[in-house]
C-alpha cells in the first residue's frame, strides 16, 4: 500500500502495512504495535530501554492503554453479546495509533534568538489530540491528521478527525465539544494557525441486538 | 583560544530541572542510540546517561535536547525555558560560539 500523510478521500480508516518499510519501523524505534502491546501485557518488564527511551513508543503505549480501558468497559457492558460484535474497528484504531505516534514533521515554535530551533513534533501533537478525544466519554478517536504545511509558521492548517460515537449521544453536541477541546489543545501546545477542525463521525457504536432486546423485557 | 565542550551530563541535569520538563529522551539518531546501547550492553555497563546531544562543528556548537512535557504546560513556554537555560549555561561556562540550540518537544502529557 502506498502511504501518504493525507489519506484518500472516502477511505474509512487509514491503515498501513506494519512490515511495509524501514521508515515505519523506525517510527516506533524498530518496534511494532504488537510488540508494544506485548510489552504492556508484561507490565513493561523487563524494562526495555529501546522502548522506554522512545517518546514515540510512549505515545503509542499510552494510546494502547486508553484503548484497552475502552475495550474493557465495552466488554463489561456487552459481555453476553460479545461474540456477535464486530471488533474490526479495534484493529483499525491500532493501525492509526501506530501511524500517528511516529515523530512526523517538525512544527516550529517561536524564539527571538537566531540560534534557537524550537519545535514540537507532529507525533506529539497527534498524540495529545487523540488523548483529548479519549478523555471524553462515549467517543473513540479513530484517526487524527494534520493537513497543511505545519512546518511553515503562519500557514493555515486543518485538522481532520474521524470518530466513533456511542449510540444515544447527541452527535452535534459531542462534535462541538470535541472541536472546542482540540482547539484549546492546539492553542496550548502549538503556534499553528488552525483554519478548521473537521470531525467526521465514521461509526456509531450500537449494541448488537439492542433493538431486539430492549430494556425491561 | 581554547574550545570547551560542555559535559552533556551537566546539560541533562540542567534540562531535567527546567519547570515543565517531565522527561528527557536521547537526542541522537536512532542508529547512534542503538549503537551506544549495544556497545554498553556488550561491556556490561548501564545504559548511557547522556541524553542531550552536543556536536562541535566549524560554525560553532550545536546542542539538541528532546523532551516530554506535562499536559498542564505550554510547549512554547517550556521550550523557551529549556533553550534559555542551556544558552545561559553555555555562555557562563565559556564554551565555543553557539551555532544552534535545538529543543524538541517529542511527547506531551
Amino acid at each position: 500500500m502506498t502511504r501518504s500523510e493525507h489519506p484518500p478521500t472516502g477511505e474509512r480508516f487509514v491503515a498501513f502495512d506494519l512490515n511495509d518499510t524501514d521508515r515505519e519501523q523506525a517510527g516506533l524505534h524498530g518496534h511494532t504495535i504488537e510488540e508494544l502491546s506485548d510489552y504492556l501485557d508484561r507490565g513493561r518488564t523487563p524494562a526495555d530501554p529501546s522502548i522506554d527511551d522512545s517518546p514515540e513508543c510512549e505515545i503509542a503505549l499510552r494510546s494502547l492503554e486508553r484503548l484497552r480501558r475502552v475495550q474493557l468497559n465495552l466488554l463489561d457492558s456487552d459481555l453476553s453479546r460479545e461474540s456477535a460484535r464486530d471488533d474490526s474497528w479495534v484493529s483499525s484504531i491500532l493501525d492509526n495509533i501506530s501511524r500517528e505516534a511516529h515523530r512526523g514533521r517538525e512544527i516550529p515554535l517561536a524564539h527571538p534568538s537566531p540560534t534557537a530551533r524550537l519545535v514540537v513534533t507532529e507525533g506529539a501533537v497527534r498524540g495529545i489530540l487523540r488523548e483529548t478525544g479519549d478523555r471524553m466519554a462515549n467517543i473513540i478517536v479513530g484517526r487524527c491528521v494534520l493537513v497543511g504545511d505545519v512546518e511553515v509558521p503562519g500557514m493555515p492548517v486543518t485538522v481532520q478527525v474521524d470518530v466513533t460515537i456511542f449510540q444515544g449521544e447527541n452527535i452535534p453536541m459531542m462534535a462541538d465539544r470535541l472541536r472546542q477541546l482540540m482547539f484549546a489543545a492546539l492553542q496550548q501546545y502549538t503556534e499553528l494557525v488552525v483554519a478548521a477542525i473537521d470531525i467526521t463521525v465514521r461509526d456509531l457504536y450500537v449494541e448488537p441486538d439492542a433493538a431486539a432486546a430492549p430494556k425491561g423485557e | 583560544m581554547t574550545v570547551l565542550t560542555p559535559a552533556t551530563e551537566q546539560l541533562d541535569e540542567l534540562v531535567r530541572g527546567v519547570q515543565g520538563v517531565d522527561a528527557l529522551y536521547p537526542a541522537g539518531s536512532i542508529v547512534e542510540n542503538a549503537l551506544i546501547t549495544a556497545a554498553r550492553e556488550m561491556a556490561h555497563r548501564p545504559p548511557a546517561a547522556s541524553m542531550v546531544a552536543t556536536e562541535q562543528r566549524a560554525d560553532g556548537l550545536r546542542v539538541t535536547a528532546k523532551i516530554g512535557i506535562g499536559a498542564a504546560e505550554s510547549s512554547g513556554d517550556v521550550c523557551r525555558r529549556v533553550h534559555d537555560a542551556i544558552d545561559a549555561q553555555l555562555r557562563q561556562s565559556g564554551n565555543s560560539p553557539i551555532a544552534q540550540i535545538a529543543v524538541i518537544v517529542a511527547r506531551i502529557g
